[in-house]
């Protein structure tokens, strides 16, 4: 009997598809947005190949000495200094396909940096600070008759340790993931189509009369939601695998996190529907608190980097589950996976007696 | 006309939906806004060559200091000298580094061991560095691996160079002490005159920056503002749901051509709807209003009146916009989902939960789309006490308020014609 109601609430979501829909183009189109925002910020740093930058040199300046010698040095570690007399900074960068620009003046020297290639005028400025830093200091040291002491010297050292830490993992891994949980932890959409079609025709009242029992009931609304909503996301992971490059760690177990995080939070939300009676009601409540669990567990600002207490963190299920995915993809193991599962299946085991109790007292009643 | 916008009212009233929504979104909304965020790091990131910026506790969070790729490392100062001062603020100022610093006068290495350990789990950063409480007379000895500890965090190349230009300062550092006790001038003066000695330095970042107006105290409201119009706009569109389901159920019992059979335009009934959509935003921007009283001026950044009427304005478009879509949709599931969807795309790309200045052309482009991003431009405006603010606000609802209606309006002459 169970195996026939689930097959058709199944039936009953398929005749409106955009509610599956949604779990295919939601966390996709959510994902790619994150995965965009937060690319260069997320982006580890891989290093610069050999760039060119132009410079420009103010007529009787101290810098026309010295030219030649930076020139050198900075061609010796990848940087081409290339001089251009006359036109603005900005229209130079981009017309010669430059990293940046200096402008060496009697005042000093400024560096112009685009933003479309930072990492390289970051060199740059660097470069440049640091060898007039050393030329400076040079002179004025040698001046007062005194060397600067240890410079390149092999035997001066500094104190250095390699503490553990979780490598950083890139936006693209971060929001693929953490967005599939996000939309698995709000599953009742999925099922607010059948619900609602079986609240307008008084369907419950008629499986009061018959012998199903109020938990095979349940558990027929449980299964068949979890199975659509999980047919929804894998379609989302298979386009934003294909598409986005998002690396899982291991899928078999990240597969039994979501699956787990599915059945914990869709048992809360048919709790609540249970309780209120009404689908919009539902929907609106549980959205509220599953939208307070993503923010406070990661799903819009990394877990790693929002400023939420850790308490807030650590009362959000989602957290876990983010954490769990989010290490197992970065490091291939996380400490997180048996509390994800634990608290996952407390929440099931839980909200279903809650349900079921709350379904007998009410079929009692009538 | 009046009939149709008092039976509707009447309707929405009689809703614990409506006033569920109209109670709870202004509360959170001004929950969100009263919330104290520590939200320095959104700022460092949009200003160039700030030098060392002071970190409230060891604890803050320096991840998104990386905003603009520059390769971060966190200090625990045990020292708070004067000559380590010096050292940040080179490091700071060199071009590669952005550095946070806490002052922890009490702090030892062991402490610094443990602190990189939760560090490496719940932030991130190129690299970390401990300065020892006896930093400046391991400095004098020569003893540069115990004035400092550098901590690896990352596998970012630029640690390296750090290391190279610590190690460089503190040998120069080391050298000045020397010298000084021979001039009669201190470390630190000799140190500053070595630094007036280098050519002057400027640094132009073209394109982009374009929030550096924005003080830090300014920066953290806006994001809360941020939260606070999220909550705001869900407000609007659940109560605009609840609005466009009277006209669904109108338009499934007919009543609209009995309206229309007693001499009622199909404009007039819109319009009708509209104006409630006006009694309802009000309501909701009012509630809002009365909320954000139990909070301090400070915390919001925006004058109460400001904010209230920008809420209402927003309110106006989200409700004609669910209006709108109920119509075209037709029945209350499909509107409550397009609804829902275009509220989470909107507020994202619209840039209400974090920065959208770092996202691709499309995403910009789309954003500019959205309500939202505008009222958020027209809150900074605000901020920088811009007069054309309000402008670009109006001007923005006018241009929002004449499409939905317009599409509204067509939508239900379309649908009326099919029946």
């Amino acid at each position: 009997m169970i195996f026939y109601m689930i097959k058709n609430n199944i039936k009953l979501m398929l005749r409106s598809p955009l509610t599956i829909l949604i779990y295919v183009l939601g966390p996709t189109l959510v994902a790619s947005i994150l995965i965009s925002a937060f690319n260069s910020f997320m982006k580890s740093y891989e290093g610069v190949d050999k760039f060119k930058a132009a410079y420009r040199l103010e007529e009787g300046c101290d810098f026309e000495k010295s030219i030649e010698l930076i020139k050198e040095n900075f061609e010796k570690n990848g940087i081409t200094l290339l001089e251009y007399k006359e036109g603005d900074p900005e229209e130079l960068i981009r017309k010669n396909d430059l990293a940046g620009f200096v402008d060496f003046s009697k005042d000093g020297y400024t560096v112009y940096e685009i933003k479309d290639s930072k990492l390289q005028g970051y060199i740059l400025e660097y470069s440049l600070t640091q060898a007039f830093e050393e030329a400076t200091d040079t002179a004025y040291l040698s001046a007062l008759g005194t060397p600067l002491e240890g410079a390149g010297e092999e035997s001066a050292k500094i104190h250095t340790e390699h503490p553990e830490f979780v490598p950083a993992i890139d936006s693209a891994d971060y929001y693929g993931i953490i967005e599939i949980v996000y939309f698995a932890s709000f599953s009742i959409v999925c099922g607010a189509a059948f619900l609602s079609q079986e609240k307008k025709n008084r369907i419950e009242r008629r499986f009061m009369v018959s012998n199903i029992s109020n938990t095979k009931i349940y558990l027929a609304k449980l299964l068949s939601v979890t199975g659509a909503v999980s047919v929804g996301l894998l379609l989302s992971v298979i386009i934003l695998v294909a598409f986005s490059g998002v690396k899982w760690g291991d899928p078999v177990l990240s597969a039994v996190i979501i699956l787990m995080l599915i059945f914990g939070t869709l048992a809360m939300e048919l709790m609540v529907y249970s309780l209120t009676d009404s689908v919009a009601a539902t929907v609106i409540i549980t959205f509220t608190i599953i939208w307070l669990m993503g923010f406070f567990g990661g799903s819009f600002e990394t877990y790693m980097f929002s400023s939420h207490s850790r308490l807030l963190k650590n009362l959000s299920p989602i957290y876990y589950a983010n954490r769990s995915l989010v290490e197992l993809s970065c490091m291939g193991h996380s400490d997180y996976i048996v509390r994800s599962l634990g608290i996952s299946a407390s929440m099931c085991v839980v909200f279903t007696a809650l349900t079921v109790f709350i379904g007998k007292v009410r079929s009692e009643k009538a | 006309m009046i009939r149709i916008i008092k039976t509707t009212l009447k309707l929405l009233f009689r809703n614990v939906g409506f006033w569920l929504c109209a109670i709870c979104f202004p509360v959170l909304a001004t929950v969100m806004l009263n919330i104290q965020t520590e939200n320095q790091s959104y700022y460092y990131s949009y200003n160039v060559d700030m030098g060392v910026v002071e970190l409230e506790s060891k604890d803050e969070k320096v991840a998104y200091f990386a905003s603009d790729s520059k390769c971060v490392v966190k200090v625990y100062d045990a020292s708070q000298s004067k000559l380590c001062d010096h050292m940040l603020d080179k490091i700071a100022r060199s071009g590669l580094f952005k550095v946070g610093r806490s002052k922890n006068g009490e702090m030892t290495q062991a402490d610094a061991d443990k602190k990189v350990l939760e560090d490496g789990q719940d932030d991130r950063m190129g690299a970390a560095v401990y300065i020892d409480r006896d930093f400046d007379k391991h400095i004098k000895k020569g003893e540069y691996d115990k004035a400092l500890t550098v901590y690896v965090m990352s596998e970012d190349e630029r640690v390296e160079l750090l290391e190279e230009k610590l190690l460089y300062i503190m040998q120069k550092m080391h050298t000045a002490a020397a010298v000084s006790e021979r001039t009669g001038k201190t470390t630190a003066e000799l140190l500053l005159d070595m630094d007036e000695a280098a050519p002057r330095k400027t640094v132009r970042m073209l394109s982009g920056n374009d929030e550096k107006n924005l003080t830090k105290i300014q920066t953290d409201q806006k994001s809360n503002l941020g939260y606070a119009y999220v909550f705001m706009t869900l407000g609007y569109i659940l109560t605009g749901v609840i609005l466009a389901s009277t006209i669904i159920k109108e338009l499934s019992n007919d009543v609209i051509k009995r309206i229309r059979l007693a001499g009622t335009s199909e404009i007039t009934y819109f319009g009708a709807k509209f104006v409630s959509g006006v009694v309802i935003s009000l309501i909701l921007s009012v509630v809002f209003s009365i909320c954000t009283l139990f909070i301090d001026q400070d915390r919001i950044g925006v004058d109460r009146i400001s904010l209230c009427v920008m809420t209402f304005l927003l309110g106006l478009i989200f409700c004609t916009f669910t209006l709108f879509s109920g119509v075209l949709v037709g029945n209350i599931m499909g509107a409550t989902v397009t609804a829902f969807t275009v509220w989470c795309l909107s507020s994202m790309i619209s840039g209400l939960y974090f920065p959208i200045g770092g996202t691709s052309r499309f995403i910009q482009s789309l954003s500019a789309i959205m309500p939202q991003k505008w009222f958020m431009d027209g809150t900074v405006m605000l901020f920088l006490r811009d007069k054309g603010a309000w402008t670009v606000i109006l001007c923005v609802t006018v241009a929002y308020m004449v499409v939905f209606t317009g599409l509204g309006s067509v939508g239900l002459k379309l649908r009326n014609s099919d029946e």
